[in-house]
Formats: C-alpha cells, structure tokens, sequence
C-alpha cells in the first residue's frame, strides 16, 4: 500500500472553473484511499486554497511519489488548464472536476481508513472524516509553493519533483552543495524556470506577474554589488528600481537595519564581504518585502554581524514575514529557523520542526550520554530494557543507543534510584540539527 | 517651572509614505543608471574623460564649421555652404559615435552580468524586454548627444545666417528636422546592435571593445576588398560593410551622391543597407531576449 494523498491545480481566469474547484476542494477534504489500477493507494485530502484576482490555485493535499502524481492527474482528467485554449477545454475541465466529485470509480471512502463505506453521496461520507492530517511540507498560510518542480540542466537533474510551500516566520533550507538549495531558490525568486512543475509566489507566477516583486526581496548567492557605487548609493538604486520616489530614506532605514550606516558612503569595492553582505540584505529590505529570499545571507559575516542580520531576520519573521533562508551554518539556521526543509541530491529529504523530523527517523535509533555513578550498574541493569538497543561505557559516562526516547527518559531514573546510583547528567546527542543533517545526508 | 517627570517617544519603524512607480519607475531608474554608466556621471575622474572628451571631438567640428560659416558668409552667397550640409556633420560625428559605442555598449551590459547584479534587476518588477530596452533607451539618449546635438547646432547656426533672418531660416531648413533624427535613428541601430551583440557574450570590457571595433572595421574592409576584386554575386558582399552601412542610408535620406570608397562598383539599392541594419538589429534583440530570459 503506497502512502500519500491526492492533488491537483488549477489555474484558471474563468469564474465558472473556478467554482468548480473551489467546491471540489471542499468536498474532497477528508482522507480516502484510491484504488487504481489495482493498486491500493491510501492517503489524505485535505486542501487550500489560494487566490487572487481570478487566477486561482487550487491544492489538495500532496503527493509523496512520482507514480501517485500521475494517478491524481489520470484520475481528475486534467492538470493545468491553459486558459487560452478556448471553451471547449474548459467546459472538458468543469466537467472532469464534476465527474471526480459525484462519479469517480477510482477513489471512494472506506471503512479501512476509519470512515463509513461510501453509501451513496460520497460528499456525504467525507463530510464526517476527521481532520486532515498537515503536511509538514506545506506552510499552514503559505505565500509561496512550489508544486512538484523540477530542474534540469541537460543531462543533470538539479531539483527533482519537489513540492513545498513556505508561510510567514524563518524557515532554513539546508542541504549539502549541490544538493539544489540555490536551484530551488532561484525557481522560488522566478529567476529560473522550472523544467516541470510550477511555482507561485503569493498566489501568483513570478515569470508572468513581475509585479509580484514589489513584495519579494532576494539576496542571490553571488557577488551582485557594482563595485564602484557606494554602499549608499548601492541600496538607493535598489530602492529606485522597486519604485521608491524617496530612496534616500528608505536607504537610510535599511542601512540602519543591517547597521551599515557608518559606512554607507564608502565605495563597495572596498567592503569586506561580510559588509558586502550586509549591503546585499539592505538592498533586499529597503522596498520593504513581505518575502524574502536569502541564499547564504551569513557567508562572510563575523560573529557580531551575524547575530546582529539574524535578530533582524527575526524580527521580520516575528512582524509576518516570510523569510526563507538557505544556509549550509547549520547552527546559525538552528537559533534562527523554527522549521527547516533539508534537500539531498535534489530531493526534497526532510521538512518540519528539527525535533519532530528527528523522531521521524524511526529506523536510527536516538544516542543519548548518561552520566552515571557507578555507571556498569545502571549500564547492566538498562541492557534488559525494553527500549534499549545497545549501551557503551565510557568511564562514567554511558552512551546508550535507544528507540524509545521518551521510555528511556522514564526508565533511568526509576533504575538509578532502584540501584542507588547517581545520574548526574542525561543529554541526547544527536537531536542537534548537525546530527540530523548527517543522518539525512550520509546516513549513520 | 519645570517637571520631573520624562518620557521616551517610540519613533518606531516609519515605512515609506510616498507613491511606489511599479515597472515604470524601474525602466526609468535603469535608463538612468545606465546614462550615469556610460557618461561617467557619479564615477571617478578616469571614467569621464573618455566620453566627454569624444562629445567635445563631434561637438567642436560643428561649432567651427558653423563659425567659420559666419566669417566666410559672403563667399558662399547664392550657393549651399559645401562644408555646413547636414551630410558632412553626420560624417564627422558618426565616427565619434561609432568608438563611443563601443566604450558604451560593453559597459552597459557586461557589468551586470559578471558581477552577478542581474538577480538585482530580476527581484524587481521589470521584464527581460524592460532591462535590455532601457539599456538601449540609455545609448540611445547618448546618441542624441553624439549624432542630434552637433546637427542642432549646425540646423540653428545656419539659420542665423539666413538672409531672411533666423525664424525665418528655421523655418524653411525644418524639413531637414525629420532626416537627421531618421540618419541618426538608423546610426543608432547599426553601431548599437553590434555593441550589444558583444556585450552580451564578452566577459570583460577591454575585449569587448576591441572585438567590437575590429568587428565593424574588418567587417568593412574585406566588404570593400571583395567588392573591388569581384563582381556579380560577390558585389553583395558590400553589404557586409558595417561601418558604412548607415553612411550609405544617410546619403539616401539626404539625396546626397557620395561615393563611398571601394563600394560604389557594387552598385546596390540603399534599400539593402536599411534592410541589414535592422536585420542586424532584431537578431541582436532576440538573441539578448533569450539569452537574458535565463539570466534575469
């Protein structure tokens, strides 16, 4: 039985498409498993729905694997709708979502997934499913998603099939180089096309509404800076090419931000590159963004510039920013990103709370060091428990391998005041963000 | 009588209050930055000396030849003035032109590229179409300098000598008005284009001129040379001329019968001069619309 959940878009300036969709959603929100081909496919249905204007995204759900998108499209009879194509496609489009609603032979509700069997009406028996389960992919509000997007260069694929989507706060986009971190950053910006897929930014194309940049700021990884303009003039042109009429205070409070303001008026081919990099992020707030996207913003800082960008990333995120950060210091992501999306090789590897994607990682088991006295009798004594898989003795220090976390919080100190001995320290060692990186990237 | 009492006043975060200009504010503050760019405006000394020691070179010919005209009035009574023709000063100009063009079109595009400041312009409401238009809306404002400016002179000079007097010598020589801005119009087109098509492939400015100028000087040279040696097909070879082009489309515009020299064998209509300089123009559009569409 594969896991995942159904989904579809629509992108559509026709009122009559778009009602359709709106109420398919609707309709569809509960979990259902699908049955096609023989296959058994269970998953969750649950949806969002983002718009603006007439243009309208619809998403159900998400789709763990290549095979289940293609289910999704075959079974709803459509993926995209080029609304240029005329009426024809369209009235096919409305009629598709309806027969998928009222019609579809491939997706029922059933008893298996804790839901009444499918009697009649199934708008009726999803009616009474329970909640849908989020993704930790998807942002609860998001302002920007990519859906299933891939790139390629040639022969390389340098983003596979990855869906995310991104709302307000930090959010850390971590992954070793060349794992497609710049690459989706830059599909994200609009500054590169996806080869599959498709991505919104505010419920809107980036290649097609460049209007969307007016509350988009970017700080690409490369160098960007005209060496021969002043760090001042630097910031204000960025604020004249957004539309600013008065540049010259918007400059002065982005400097501020980035407390550049000493130096403003020096020439930027005379920056070092952490100032360099603070010219940059100026120039990415001074049109006061409401998302901003940042490819390595902290490569070159010191440590004193560094806390001072990331308490300003913060407060914007705390003030409803999106701010998207991609940064290969995962400790400098760790104090800043409350939620991370970690890729490898191009894939979309982990998302969520570190914590939670670390407890999702049921096959390695967790280490934790006990500090023990005497320790070889808390060590033999741990060895018959239930959630442990392995303890090594390091003096009086025990490091201890367990799949039950929470079980072997409970069991050392029943044991160690059962056997009189002194716990003086209990730590996991592997829940830090380095840790979990590792495990993502190269396994134990 | 003073109070004890003090308070602290959040100025708090004020955001910008005025008008945002959208697209339209960004074509025009990149037009701006790129007039800045190739004048040297805002830049250190070393920058400004070229282009506005090449203005002072097409500009003061004018002046003189005006001058002069003033003193040498009587000796041309009942004829054209020979030497103050609109023909000449497109002549003397356009090669002045032709080197800052060659300084300008580099420095407009290659900057952004190899310094990685496209993604600058890419974050901000504006389309590939809108970049590269208002870098060419740039050189074009330059030209007006360069080709324009030096016929005004010479089209308000010549009426001051106007036996009818000057409004009335406006008058009667604005016909030329339409010609000189079509002359320099095609100028434009046939030095920019290339600039541009080097540009957007050369990774350093020095390179860049030198190709550029060797481009539209061999290109001329062995047009000439294949013309005189040949005849038949091979008189169409004088198309490939760059740096005359626009000269044999100005002498259409203004009626004149210059010979070019090496060229004339060839015998062709101006009509395929025109023809290859907007041909060259719109394969220069559409390769920087796709090779900037994966950059910005």
């Amino acid at each position: 039985m594969a896991q995942g959940s159904l989904r579809f878009s629509v992108s559509t300036p026709f009122r009559d498409v778009w009602e359709a969709a709106e109420q398919a959603v609707r309709q569809l929100d509960g979990r259902v498993e699908a049955d096609y081909n023989g296959r058994l496919i269970k998953g969750q249905v649950s949806g969002s729905l983002l718009s603006s204007g007439q243009r309208v995204v619809v998403t159900v759900g998400d789709l763990g694997i290549q095979t289940e998108v293609s289910i999704a499209t075959e079974t709803v009879g459509f993926q995209l709708l080029d609304w240029g194509q005329g009426r024809r496609i369209r009235e096919k489009l409305r009629q598709d979502l309806m027969d998928y609603i009222t019609d579809s032979p491939p997706v029922r509700a059933t008893s298996l997934a804790g839901i009444p069997p499918r009697t009649g009406d199934r708008v009726a028996d999803l009616a009474n499913a329970p909640p849908p389960m989020t993704n930790p992919a998807y942002a609860t509000n998001p302002t920007i998603a990519a859906d299933s997007v891939s790139k390629f260069f040639g022969q390389k694929v340098a983003v596979s099939s990855v869906s995310v989507s991104f709302g307000p706060g930090i959010t850390g986009l971590l992954g070793p180089n060349g794992a497609g971190k710049t690459t989706l950053l830059r599909m994200l910006s609009g500054m590169l096309v996806p080869s599959e897929g498709s991505v919104t930014v505010l419920g809107r194309n980036p290649r097609q509404d460049h209007e969307v940049y007016r509350d988009v700021g970017l700080v690409p990884e490369e160098s960007s800076i005209y060496p021969s303009m002043t760090g001042r003039e630097y910031v204000e042109y960025a604020a004249t090419l957004a539309g600013f009429t008065k540049p010259r205070l918007a400059a002065s409070r982005a400097l501020h931000e980035v407390a550049l303001e000493e130096d403003a008026d020096r020439s930027l081919g005379g920056y070092s590159k952490g100032m360099r990099q603070r010219a940059k992020v100026a120039a990415a707030l001074v049109h006061e963004p409401t998302v901003l996207l940042l490819d390595e913003p902290l490569n070159g800082t010191d440590p004193v510039q560094r806390a001072h960008l990331i308490t300003a990333f913060r407060r914007l995120a705390d003030s409803g920013h999106t701010v998207i950060v991609s940064s290969h210091v995962l400790q400098e992501v760790e104090r800043m990103a409350s939620r991370v999306i970690a890729m490898v090789d191009g894939r979309l590897a982990a998302a969520g709370d570190i914590h939670a994607i670390r407890r999702a990682m049921s096959d390695i088991p967790y280490r934790v060091t006990v500090a023990a006295e005497p320790a070889r009798a808390l060590a033999r004594e741990l060895m018959g428990e239930e959630s442990v898989d392995g303890v090594t003795i390091a003096g009086s220090s025990l490091s201890i391998e367990t799949n039950d976390l929470s079980a072997l919080g409970t069991a050392v100190p029943a044991l160690a005041h059962q056997l009189g001995v002194r716990v003086t320290g209990f730590s996991p060692d592997d829940e830090s963000l380095e840790s979990v990186f590792r495990y993502l990237v190269v396994g134990r | 009588m003073t109070s004890d009492q003090g308070v602290v006043f959040d100025l708090g975060y004020q955001p910008h209050d005025g008008p945002r200009l959208g697209r339209r504010g960004a074509i025009f503050a990149t037009i701006r930055d790129g007039l800045r760019r190739i004048l040297g405006i805002r830049r250190k000394a070393r920058k400004k000396v070229m282009p506005w020691v090449l203005f002072g070179i097409a500009i003061i010919p004018v002046i003189a030849v005006v001058g002069v005209s003033f003193f040498v009035e009587d000796v041309f009574t009942g004829v054209d003035n020979p030497f103050a023709s609109h023909g000449n000063i497109f002549t003397i100009t356009s090669s002045t032109f032709l080197i800052f063009t060659a300084l300008a079109g580099p420095e407009l595009l290659i900057p952004d590229r190899v310094e990685g400041v496209l993604s600058v312009y890419a974050s901000r409401p504006m389309r590939v179409n809108d970049y590269l238009g208002a870098r060419a809306a740039a050189l074009a404002i330059a030209a007006g300098g360069f080709l324009i400016a030096p016929q005004l002179i010479l089209y308000v000079g010549l009426a001051s000598l106007d036996d009818d007097g000057w409004f009335s010598g406006l008058v009667s020589n604005a016909s030329d008005l339409p010609k000189v801005l079509l002359a320099a119009f095609f100028y434009l087109l046939a030095y920019g284009a290339p600039a541009f098509l080097v540009a957007m492939f050369a990774k350093r400015l020095g390179p860049a001129w030198g190709v550029y100028l060797a481009f539209m000087w061999l290109s001329s040279g062995f047009a000439v040379a294949i013309t005189e040696a040949t005849s038949g097909i091979w008189r169409y070879a004088a198309l490939g001329a760059l740096s005359i082009n626009p000269d044999i489309v100005m002498d259409w515009i203004f009626g004149r019968t210059t010979v070019r020299e090496g060229l004339s064998g060839a015998d062709l209509d101006p009509i395929w001069s025109v023809a290859i300089i907007l041909g060259l123009a719109a394969i220069t559009w559409i390769v920087g619309v796709r090779k900037y569409r994966s950059l910005l």
